[in-house]
């Protein structure tokens, strides 16, 4: 009794310090922004296209499609050129984000009533099991609360609670920085070409280290499951890489999620390096197609659904 | 399973209560079972090897100690420091040696195109070995009898706590305890916690936010100069320290919630007047190991030498002292460097002394710790280099560029300068307090209630607000 006793002051004493810490750090600025966001690693700040897309995205409002992904989704996927082909579509896409988070998204925003399709768009570097980054992210501009929770115990790291706590701490205050890129309709986009220094070092050995990621084709598996359950379709693809990228490591990443794939028996798009994609005139960086890139790709993406009669007016 | 993971924290907590739970009698069978459950959480696999040391070493000991004198009894010690370092080497040093003979017999022009196993480090192969190799000398030169309990004999071996990083126990401190009936007592449970959270501390906000900015000088050195090493080796001495240390502290902490004791790993090593000291205060468990099993018998049996026979034990011993570390030049270098300075402090011995009283022991001392911390650091670029042109290179710009500022900025903003800022805060704040905190941890220093409940979660809440949980395994895993 008297061990439970001591230990129950503790973690007492041990919540009383901790919230007049973080209250302090929350609201003390430094150069305009709260001194919390420097005293640790993914921190991420309230505010960029994370921030603007969910708060802009109608639950009720039904659409043809929703995109689903990385940075690789939410720069990858115009849904304005969707548009121009006479479809509704939203991309939820968003820095780093990994396929466990990608679920947790999906549980929290789709429904029957505001989707027909889901696009997932899908990449190795998701399925590596770090998601502080994403999650962070995620924690602090997410609109809804239950999805922040759910990603911050999910991600079984101290840094994303703190982060949630600063989420609710600092609830009231505006959005600290705009993405410059961010269009609007959950997409950003870039119009500059692979930098002069990288032209000299195409690789072909970028590698995410994806192998046995069971925890994370677990979550492709849950997030399939719940699409099927709540009948919403859904389409994996895998957008056009660069030739920095391995292909001894997309072969390994498309072994890894095969099962999952016949289990759900969900079509897989893979463009990796099926459309006339350059590198150099379609990529700004090692993973991201600039504008040019995404109009090519989108307009194959889209006669391909619905060639396949998963995009229908 | 990391000590600084949640696994280790529902692991820990389940030993604990089950260990408690249980009659006395089934306990160090279930210890053995969480230690190779631990242990299998890394390379499952490599269980059989340590199981192979342990019933090797367990049945030669038992053969030495039967047979009392005679070319048998020879055999039976011999055997099994040959196939305990034989383990060893093959593991950790055979494709080294390779790499050198290969080298060797192209210069000699035979072909030799083996380029070595294979084959992945096992985890804390180097510690378990020790403690193998030094119950096996005790029981050989009569210190102890050989233990007839192969289970409790086997848990010696692999007692999680210290398994994979040390302390490197002697089989007369923690064996018996194994026969001792533990009970739960709340001091055992509170002084244990505080050596945890000590640790965790050192570890996950000191020692791991410091490797971001340690591994960004040494693993690009060619972007470097000379300023920017200076101060990596400096981040790097206290990295190495409360990483080290920290899982001495928790496997101490862990150990003595459960009611037993291991051993003083560190003492302030870097308040250290001279390497000497430094070495007495520094991995601990190890200095002494090496001084009881190698340097020792060394000296002994040149003893006509005089002198030089202590000069010469010192050089072997540090030089196997560095090669402990790893399979590199530069670990041998390292130790070449610490056995350098030990001669040269036990011949000028007299001469630092009448030094020490003309100038005033405050003036002499504060400055041989400022010259020993140097030499250290010096020691230090070697230890952490990732190969030998990386130290050449570094101890060059140390040299040739000391004060080329623009480019330790550079290397600042690149982290972060506010960052930057906040870690090194957060680096004098430990320095400040570790001598006074580890008092309290240790229980030296008395502290009232109230205070004690404040220090320590307010520690918690450091490790809980800065910590840096990016799974950064210890450093000295990798030994």
């Amino acid at each position: 009794m008297m061990v439970i006793k001591k230990i129950i002051w503790f973690l007492f004493s041990v919540i009383i310090i901790y919230g007049i810490i973080i209250i302090l750090l929350c609201f003390i600025p430094y150069k305009g922004k709260p001194l919390v966001y420097i005293t640790n690693d993914y921190y991420h700040w309230k505010g960029g296209s994370t921030y603007e897309k969910f708060r802009k995205f109608s639950s009720h409002k039904k659409r043809h499609a929703v995109i689903i992904g990385s940075s690789r989704a939410y720069r990858g996927y115009d849904p304005r050129i969707f548009g121009e082909a006479g479809y509704d579509v939203w991309n939820l896409g968003t820095g780093a984000q990994t396929i466990n988070n990608t679920y947790f998204v999906a549980k929290n925003y789709i429904t029957p009533g505001n989707c027909d399709l889901l696009i997932i768009d899908i990449y190795s570097g998701a399925f590596k099991n770090i998601s502080i980054e994403s999650s962070s992210d995620l924690i602090q501009n997410i609109s809804s609360d239950k999805a922040a929770l759910e990603i911050a115990w999910d991600t079984r790291d101290i840094r994303a609670l703190n982060m949630l706590a600063v989420r609710y701490l600092t609830a009231n205050e505006n959005s600290m920085f705009a993405d410059k890129d961010y269009v609007g309709f959950g997409f950003s986009e870039r119009h500059d070409k692979l930098p002069e220094k990288m032209r000299t070092a195409l690789s072909g050995n970028l590698e995410t280290n994806v192998k046995d990621a069971e925890y994370e084709v677990k979550y492709l598996d849950m997030l399939l499951q719940f699409c099927k359950e709540n009948g919403i379709k859904a389409v994996l693809t895998y957008a056009p890489v660069s030739d920095f990228y391995s292909e001894e490591e997309h072969r390994r990443f498309l072994a890894e999620i095969s099962e999952v794939i016949s289990k759900h028996s969900v079509p897989l798009l893979d463009y990796s390096k099926s459309l006339k994609i350059s590198t150099l005139e379609h990529f700004y960086d090692e993973a991201h197609m600039n504008y040019d890139g995404v109009r090519i790709f989108n307009q194959a993406l889209i006669n391909d659904l619905e060639e396949k009669q998963l995009l229908i007016k | 399973m990391l000590f600084n993971s949640f696994e280790f924290l529902v692991f820990f907590i389940v030993i604990a209560l089950t260990f408690f739970s249980l009659p006395h009698k089934f306990r160090w069978a279930f210890l053995l079972a969480a230690s190779y459950y631990f242990y299998m959480s890394w390379q499952p696999a490599y269980a059989l090897l340590i199981a192979f040391t342990t019933l090797v070493s367990f049945v030669l000991a038992l053969g030495t100690d039967r047979v009392k004198s005679g070319q048998k009894r020879k055999f039976f010690f011999w055997t099994s420091i040959v196939v305990c370092l034989g383990v060893l080497f093959f593991f950790k040093y055979f494709n080294f040696f390779n790499y050198y003979l290969g080298k060797f017999f192209s210069v000699v022009s035979i072909p030799y195109d083996f380029s070595g196993f294979d084959i992945l480090l096992p985890v804390g192969i180097s510690f378990y070995t020790f403690q193998t190799l030094s119950y096996n000398i005790d029981v050989y030169f009569g210190v102890r009898s050989a233990e007839k309990h192969l289970g409790i004999y086997a848990l010696y071996v692999s007692f999680f706590p210290q398994l994979v990083a040390g302390p490197i126990e002697r089989s007369t401190a923690l064996m018996p305890q194994f026969y001792e009936k533990k009970s739960f007592s709340l001091a055992g449970l509170s002084s244990g916690v505080k050596f945890m959270i000590w640790g965790m501390f050192k570890k996950v906000v000191i020692a791991d936010r410091l490797s971001v900015l340690v591994n960004s000088a040494f693993n690009q050195p060619y972007e470097h100069q000379g300023s920017t090493f200076i101060l990596a080796v400096f981040l790097f001495a206290f990295q190495l320290y409360c990483d080290f240390s920290a899982y001495s502290d928790i496997a101490k902490g862990a150990a003595r919630v459960l009611g037993y004791e291991l051993m003083e790993n560190f003492n302030h090593p870097y308040i250290s007047k001279n390497i000497t000291e430094f070495w007495r205060r520094w991995h601990i468990s190890l200095s002494t190991w090496l001084r009881d099993y190698l340097y020792t018998p060394i000296v002994f049996s040149k003893k006509r030498w005089g002198k030089r026979a202590v000069a010469y034990s010192i050089f072997i011993t540090f030089i196997l002292c560095g090669l402990w570390h790893g399979p590199k030049v530069t670990f041998v270098i390292f130790g070449f460097l610490q056995g350098f300075a030990l001669v040269y402090e036990m011949y000028t011995k007299n001469a630092r002394e009448k030094l020490r009283h003309s100038v005033g022991a405050f003036v002499y001392d504060h400055l041989s710790v400022a010259i020993t911390f140097s030499f250290i650091l010096f020691s230090f670029i070697f230890f952490r280099a990732n190969t030998f042109s990386d130290s050449m290179y570094i101890t060059g710009k140390i040299f040739s560029s000391p004060f080329h500022f623009s480019d330790l900025s550079e290397f600042i903003s690149g982290y972060g300068k506010a960052r930057f800022v906040f870690v090194f805060f957060l680096l004098i704040l430990f320095i400040l307090a570790d001598i006074k905190i580890y008092s309290v941890v240790k229980g030296v220093k008395p502290l009232r209630p109230l205070l004690k409940y404040v220090l320590f979660s307010f520690i918690v809440v450091l490790i809980v607000l800065f910590g840096f949980f990016g799974n950064v395994e210890f450093i000295y895993f990798q030994f």
